[in-house]
């Protein structure tokens, strides 16, 4: 297992940048740099094609951003973000519990950054608690794909066993391994609404609520054709939270 | 800086209520001392109002004085001999006036609001009274500047929290386009890369870099500095992004001769390069040309920043940006100079103009 070559691609587009790291991984016997790209463009070219084991991505590229690339292709590889100072990055990395390098890079955090690729990736010591705010962008998998939503855009979560379902205001849905009551700890309260035990709803999603005669209601929200029965209980509380 | 606070500060206590207060309370008083049998007739009741009138109007004519000469750092002791001059001429007027009236109303000056002191014998009579009546302008005049002293202190500790607190701002906000955090760690990355590749350019990036460093820390948004050095600074700055960004940027600065040694205000240039290369540099296809042109027209300096990237009104960072060299130049050159952004031929410019510099 040590001493199994991993392929690497580096995404910057500062060619000094990309010399300065690839500098850097000559050190490490088990890494081999297959190839590099200094915009998103030619990164999401090049990056299916050779199918890398690790991805270098820097995140401020001059023709958008790194997370660009990885909402336009499908990467089932491991990542190491770069960045020279962006508070938006580094939480959302920190939010997703994503490993990140900042610039100027040192050998030693290198090196612990690809110490830790070799720790499975859905260890949950390191899972950040951090509150999300509307515009924050979470990471979640499609299939083995990486995907960015970003919270506001959630419309309803579904329980799934230990898992999730997660569908959006542009009808997708993702499958996330994140248990009910993990959201309902990091969603913001303003925005979002347990409305039963297996269920959250975006409460600005709500077009609009028909009440029972026994109390209970059904909510109707964007994009989604079935209503959802709410309980009596939990009725009055959506009601007296946001009425 | 210029700071107006005009209109700001809420006056608390109105001249005016006060006025009307105070003598109200002076015709109150003088109706209730009045005899049992005074108190029917209605001449002399009209003659205790017409006094506190006059008495209103006067106290008004030297409020109109005190105004004119009042200022803010006057000694107490001038203040005190002031009034009490002016009470004096208030005085006389005062009683003279009364008089007048007195004699027009046919009241009969023994009516018993003038009997004050009819225990102390001495004091009755005309000065006597005369004495009695410098007390009330005296007192008005004691409590004017009073209010004054007390408003102007209230005002001053709020003029001098705003200015501490805008001026705080300003500076965060330069430091915050000055040291670009992006170009600071970028920039070092690129050393520590070039340390490697290329020692001499190393060399030379890290000794722009520090120049550029210090002249940020050296000078604040108010500094004036001659042209040449502004330009330096920017050439700097330029220089450094031209070694991180190679044959992607280009970029000219001329400078006509003569004007060099003008002084203008610092940071003037540096947030639309800046912004240049934020934008300018988005499409990897094309290369970012950048033309900086200082020149002279009479006695006006022009100074042209043009670059083939995009305008970008809407990037709230970039606006802001733009409000401050708005504000800086409005402070630094309130009626003289001009400011302008468009976009012409696929080139974004700026241009602004310094009126009369050149004198």
């Amino acid at each position: 297992m040590k001493n199994e070559i991993k392929t690497a691609f580096i995404v910057d587009d500062e060619s000094l940048a990309r010399y300065s790291l690839g500098r850097k991984l000559e050190h490490f016997s088990n890494i081999q740099v297959i190839g590099e790209s200094d915009s998103v463009s030619s990164a999401i070219r090049q990056i299916p094609e050779l199918n890398p084991e690790v991805l270098f991505l820097d995140i401020q590229l001059t023709d958008g951003t790194g997370f660009d690339i990885l909402n336009s292709i499908d990467y089932s590889g491991k990542i190491i973000f770069i960045t020279a100072y962006d508070d938006y990055a580094i939480r959302a990395f920190e939010l997703n519990a994503l490993d990140y390098l900042m610039k100027p890079i040192s050998q030693e955090r290198l090196e612990l950054a690809l110490e830790r690729l070799k720790v499975k990736s859905d260890d949950k010591s390191v899972f950040s608690t951090l509150k999300f705010r509307n515009d924050d962008k979470v990471m979640v998998t499609k299939g083995n794909y990486i995907h960015f939503i970003q919270i506001d855009q959630i419309v309803v979560i579904k329980a799934a066993r230990d898992y999730s379902l997660v569908m959006t205001s542009d009808g997708k849905d993702y499958l996330i391994s994140k248990t009910m009551n993990e959201w309902d700890s990091r969603l913001p309260e303003q925005l979002f609404c347990r409305v039963s035990r297996s269920m959250i709803v975006n409460i600005e999603e709500i077009n609009n609520s028909i009440k029972e005669t026994d109390g209970t209601a059904l909510l109707y929200l964007t994009g989604i054709s079935e209503p959802i029965k709410v309980s009596r209980s939990y009725f009055k509380k959506i009601k007296n939270r946001y009425a | 800086m210029t700071l107006s606070y005009s209109g700001r500060l809420p006056k608390k206590i109105g001249f005016w209520h006060l006025q009307a207060a105070g003598w109200g309370f002076v015709i109150l008083q003088d109706l209730l001392r009045l005899d049992p049998h005074e108190r029917h007739n209605g001449i002399i009741i009209l003659f205790i109002f017409m006094i506190s009138l006059i008495g209103l109007g006067l106290s008004t004519l030297l409020r109109l004085y005190y105004r004119k000469f009042y200022q803010r750092n006057d000694s107490i002791l001038k203040i005190f001999i002031v009034s009490a001059l002016c009470s004096l001429v208030f005085m006389f007027v005062w009683q003279t006036l009364r008089d007048i009236l007195a004699l027009a109303l046919s009241v009969d000056l023994s009516v018993s609001i003038f009997k004050l002191l009819d225990g102390v014998e001495s004091f009755t009579g005309y000065l006597g009274y005369s004495t009695l009546m410098f007390w009330p302008p005296f007192l008005w005049s004691m409590l004017y500047f009073g209010i004054k002293f007390w408003l102007d202190l209230i005002e001053e500790r709020e003029r001098s929290d705003k200015a501490l607190i805008f001026a705080k701002d300003a500076q965060l906000q330069m430091l915050r386009y000055q040291i670009n955090p992006h170009f600071l760690f970028n920039t070092l990355n690129s050393i520590q890369a070039l340390m490697y590749k290329d020692v001499e350019l190393a060399d030379k990036m890290l000794t722009h870099f520090s120049e550029f460093l210090r002249y940020t820390l050296k000078h604040n948004d108010q500094t004036y500095i001659p042209l040449d050095q502004e330009i330096e600074i920017t050439s700097k700055y330029l220089s450094i992004e031209k070694i991180r960004f190679e044959e992607r940027l280009d970029y000219q600065i001329t400078v006509e001769e003569k004007i060099k040694k003008t002084n203008i205000l610092c940071f003037l240039m540096q947030p639309f390069v800046e912004n240049a290369l934020k934008h300018g540099l988005n499409n990897r296809m094309n290369k970012l040309n950048v033309r900086i042109k200082v020149h002279s027209r009479g006695e006006d300096l022009l100074i042209n920043i043009d670059n083939t990237g995009i305008w970008k009104a809407t990037d709230n960072e970039d606006r802001l940006g733009i409000t401050n060299v708005k504000n800086r130049l409005e402070n630094a050159y309130p009626d003289n100079h001009k400011f302008n952004i468009f976009e012409q031929d696929n080139w974004v410019k700026v241009r602004i103009e310094l009126n009369n510099q050149l004198a």
